[in-house]
């Protein structure tokens, strides 16, 4: 079995295990849904406010709901003992982490799918024009924070304060991504092309290539008992 | 006096005392070290 | 696993006490380096007194960050070597290093309020010294909640690496950020006109190496402190397994 195919199972299994229960993605979704409305009335954005405002509640959004599917998907192997099985891979260790990583990207992938239209439509405006700098913005700044988040998130779920710990760990380590998300976003939503947020893209890409190989570097030290 | 004068004297006061304290923090710790050579 | 064994048998503190000389030669330093910031160095144009902070400011964040690229090393030599004592180092310049991150801030957040007068602003520099101090707390907190031994030192020195490489990603999303809300140039982040006047130089050196000699005698005496404190810990595991409980023997 190649290292491609083993990551391919690794993912998988994730998968299939989520789509059984959905539990995750449920959470996120909805959790996603409850925080943007919290935002609506906490800062009833006029029309004008709300483009402004929107960038910064997606991200915020988005940090939180990913420490959900973080967190949940190493405490379901932990609490039922398969951290063991786990660590008797005959693969490199790190492939767990490029697994997991897959599997959480897949899943706040799909909740940004669905939150960000939702959130458009609520504050009234339209983002097809900037679909596709959007896109690329969002899935850069996902892969940012699941890079740091998987690292994170297997570390905390053996402490006793697993579920707040994973936040206060991440979420110093992925304001880049939050920074430049946000900007980046503001910046074609006020009409810029993607040139003019190119500072913010070369520093999502570093960001995403530093910590996706030292990640996976690092992951064994995290994983082994 | 010169106001920038009592702020160097207090400046001094204060660095003094923690260094004092710090020099008493080590002085303990050299004690602890000596007595655990003692029984090793 | 880490072991104990390299601290077990401490390397005790024999002939001159380096330690007590770094700090004696720190001191004598920093209090000239007061008396060059308060009395020696001349008046800032545009601040006037307020100015002098700097002397503590720049050096404090200055031994903050140096603080944390020990904190780097040492955490990939633990990692590397499994070594306690890179542990410890880690941990001690850890705790070093929040208490002149925290100086380093407040200097600064005060030093703001004396130039702009606000007590904070989301200056890159200041924000980043910010950052820093989060991410050394929660290294503290890794420490204290992060399980047995061994496993929050691991912890905490993955920590060490990721943040340390974070820190310039950090600064450079705020600098650009910051440039959609430039701040008032009025009085630029250093608060001069046109550069270092050369007895603030001279000032700022001597206090900068003032800074840097005490944390290097804060560093040895707390890492020497925690050495000494695993080789009491293990120690008493020793004694009380050797006074044999019965629940121990079955174990061994």
């Amino acid at each position: 079995m190649s290292a491609l195919t083993a990551v391919r199972h690794l993912v998988w299994k994730d998968l299939v295990l989520e789509w059984r229960g959905r539990e995750i993605l449920t959470a996120m979704v909805v959790f996603s849904m409850l925080v943007a409305v919290v935002f609506n009335f906490a800062f009833s954005p006029s029309p004008a406010d709300a483009v402004r405002l929107l960038p910064g509640m997606l991200w915020v959004t988005l940090a939180f709901a990913s420490t959900l599917g973080l967190s949940r998907s190493f405490v379901l192997e932990h609490d039922h003992g398969a951290i063991e099985a786990l660590r008797l891979f005959p693969f490199d260790p790190s492939l767990i982490y490029v697994g997991k990583l897959l599997a959480n990207l897949l899943y706040l992938l799909a909740v940004e799918l669905l939150v960000l239209p939702a959130l458009a439509a609520i504050a009234g405006i339209s983002l097809l024009g900037s679909a596709a700098p959007l896109a690329l913005i969002l899935v850069l700044g996902s892969i940012g924070l699941v890079a740091v988040g998987t690292i994170f998130s297997a570390m905390s779920v053996n402490t006793r304060i697993r579920e707040v710990l994973l936040p206060v760990l991440m979420f110093p380590l992925a304001t880049p991504v939050l920074i430049s998300g946000v900007r980046a976003m503001l910046g074609v939503l006020a009409g810029g092309s993607l040139s003019a947020v190119m500072p913010g893209l070369r520093i999502l890409i570093v960001f995403d290539v530093v910590f996706l190989v030292v990640g996976y570097v690092i992951f064994e030290f995290v994983l082994e008992e | 006096m010169n106001p920038l004068t009592a702020m160097f004297i207090g400046f001094a006061i204060v660095w003094g005392g923690l260094f004092a304290y710090v020099l008493r923090l080590n002085r303990i710790g050299r004690t602890i070290e000596r007595q655990l050579r003692r029984e090793q | 696993m880490a072991s104990y064994a390299d601290t077990e048998t401490l390397e005790l503190p024999r002939g001159f006490d380096w330690r007590a000389g770094l700090t004696w030669l720190g001191g004598l330093l920093a209090v000239l380096g007061m008396y060059m910031a308060v009395l020696y160095a001349p008046t800032e144009r545009t601040m006037s007194h307020a100015q002098r902070i700097f002397y503590v400011h720049v050096p404090a964040a200055w031994v903050g960050f140096l603080a944390f690229g020990v904190v780097f090393v040492c955490s990939i030599g633990f990692l590397w070597t499994r070594r306690r004592s890179f542990d410890l180092a880690a941990h001690a310049s850890t705790e070093i290093g929040v208490v002149f991150t925290t100086l380093a801030i407040v200097s600064g957040s005060v030093w703001g309020r004396a130039a702009w007068g606000t007590w904070w602003t989301w200056d890159p520099r200041l924000t980043t010294t910010f950052m820093l101090w989060f991410i050394y707390v929660v290294s503290l907190m890794v420490r204290a909640y992060g399980g047995p031994g061994s496993q929050s030192g691991r912890f905490a020195a993955v920590l060490g690496i990721v943040g340390f490489l974070d820190i310039p990603l950090i600064h450079l999303s705020v600098v650009w950020w910051r440039s959609l809300h430039p701040l008032p140039v009025v009085v630029r982040s250093e608060g001069f006109g046109s550069g270092l006047h050369p007895a603030m130089l001279q000032a700022l050196l001597v206090n900068v190496a003032a800074f840097t000699l005490l944390y290097v005698a804060l560093f040895g005496i707390r890492r020497a402190q925690m050495a000494a404190a695993d080789a009491l810990a293990a120690r008493r595991e020793e004694q009380r397994i050797r006074e044999g409980t019965l629940a121990r023997e079955g174990t061994r």
